[in-house]
């Protein structure tokens, strides 16, 4: 019987994960794709180190920065009584900044095909700032924003290095299915190993599947 | 009274472009001009869409813009209709979604009907924009201009992708919306004929500044087309006996009755 728990606890981080990004992604994402300066680029450069950096040095760091004799971690600590590191929230947290990119970038590519005089024609017609990105924005990058939702969501699925380097494996709590399934290897149980990658790797085959299909159904329907 | 005075530099220019105009309520004002000398910009500038180099708009005491002030008034707070050139339809929304999106509460119902009629949208109310022809979402894009309610209407080529007849019926219905709101209207066209049909207060954007047209010198006058020489694109045409060479138009053929403009 398969313990499906290390499954739950996957869906959960990735659910958690997609839902607090895309709120931070999107005013940062139209932010971002509205000037161009230095500084913006220091911030694109920054959110995008989680593409080319190894998982471990991104975990190292997040876990010295959380840690217990970090700066953050002894203040949470003392005056809150939270540990982030081997914790789910640690998880959530290196979850966030690892799949930062997976996110943003989909969002502020999105946000620069929307056509200057669309939001010029909304801006006359006396709407704010907000009824523009609600009404006018958002609902003409439904691709950009599926793109952004999906790939973060399937990327923190596939999550292990960070995931490894903050959380642990303590069952029920951090051990995730692809922290499971390293797990049932190191141990040579390869047959709860198989059963574990294979599950693993419909669902994200379906989860991509589908995003290619209503992207291309979208575009279809645009032309 | 309406005083605009904006300088600017267009496409890189070194030198500034001029374009200052005063006008009252109601009037209608067109600009004309080769392309690329900054015909768009300007409106652009006055909705506050564009900044400029130094610029003042006084609309009735209000003021929209002041550089040596530093007075600039949000495109928001200005209440301009505009009809972009590429017409700037949301395409998430029908069409009858685009025009009450714009739509200003006094506009009344019946209002809105009669534009409906003119403009020959109604079969149209409930296709999504992309699906409209480049004339049918002109007509959108100015009925949405008209329903806001505009303290000033800004129009940037608003005729381009009308056919005769029915760039007829939306002229009539736009003189009778200025004649009832008194809406001042800025036209942008190339095409000086459109806007013989609703002003004649014209100007030239041209070497830099705006001047107006004297249209008495212009005066419009029909010619028969007697010939035409496809490889030198010219055409010749007699009018009172006289024979003139003229440049190819489109679409002309032998024996056509043509209006010229003769200086």
């Amino acid at each position: 019987m398969i313990d499906w728990t290390p499954f739950i606890l996957t869906l959960k981080l990735a659910l958690l994960t997609t839902i607090i990004l895309f709120c931070i992604a999107i005013p940062l994402g139209y932010f971002l794709s509205k000037r161009k300066n230095i500084f913006t680029i220091f911030l694109e450069t920054l959110f995008g180190l989680p593409l080319v950096l190894p998982p471990t040095v991104l975990g190292f760091y997040i876990l010295i920065t959380l840690g217990k004799n970090s700066l953050i971690g002894d203040f949470l600590s003392e005056h809150f009584d939270i540990q982030l590191v081997f914790s789910f929230s640690g998880l959530l947290i290196g979850s966030i900044i690892y799949s930062f990119p997976f996110m943003i970038q989909p969002l502020q590519a999105g946000f620069s095909t929307i056509p200057e005089d669309l939001i010029h024609a909304a801006m006359l017609m006396g709407k704010k700032e907000i009824t523009i990105l609600l009404k006018v924005v958002l609902p003409n990058m439904k691709s950009a924003i599926l793109s952004g939702l999906v790939l973060t969501f399937a990327h923190t699925i596939g999550e292990f290095g960070v995931v490894l380097m903050i959380g642990g494996n303590i069952p029920d709590k951090t051990k995730v299915a692809s922290i499971a399934i390293y797990d049932y290897v190191e141990s040579m149980q390869y047959d709860n190993a198989h059963e574990y990658a294979f599950i693993l790797l419909c669902f994200s085959f379906t989860i991509l599947f589908l995003l290619y299909y209503f992207n291309r159904k979208n575009n279809f329907n645009l032309k | 009274m309406i005083h605009i005075s904006l300088y600017k530099k267009i496409n890189k220019s070194k030198v500034q472009s001029q374009f200052q105009l005063e006008f009252d309520l109601g009037d209608i004002i067109g600009i004309t001009g080769p392309s690329g000398k900054g015909k768009t910009t300007f409106l652009k500038v006055i909705a506050g869409l564009m900044d400029c180099e130094k610029g003042r708009i006084i609309f009735n005491d209000t003021v929209w813009l002041d550089t040596t002030s530093k007075v600039q008034l949000s495109p928001q707070k200005r209440n301009i209709g505009f009809v972009f050139q590429d017409y700037a339809l949301f395409p998430n929304m029908n069409v009858i979604q685009n025009i009450s999106f714009a739509q200003n509460e006094k506009f009344e119902k019946e209002e809105l009907e009669r534009l409906i009629d003119a403009f020959e949208i109604r079969s149209l109310l409930k296709q999504k924009v992309n699906t409209l022809s480049g004339g049918q979402k002109q007509r959108v894009a100015i009925a949405r201009a008209l329903v806001q309610l505009p303290h000033l209407l800004l129009m940037d080529e608003p005729f381009s992708a009308l056919d005769f007849r029915v760039k007829q019926r939306v002229i009539d219905y736009i003189m009778h919306f200025q004649s009832k709101h008194h809406t001042p209207l800025l036209i942008n066209t190339h095409q000086i004929h459109e806007l013989e049909a609703l002003t004649q207060h014209i100007y030239e954007l041209n070497d830099f500044q705006l001047q107006l047209l004297d249209m008495d010198a212009r005066i419009q006058e029909k010619a028969i087309v007697t010939q035409i020489n496809i490889e030198e694109r010219t055409m010749e045409v007699e009018l009172d006996r006289r024979n003139y060479v003229l440049p190819l138009k489109k679409g002309v053929v032998l024996g056509e009755q043509i209006h010229i403009s003769i200086e």
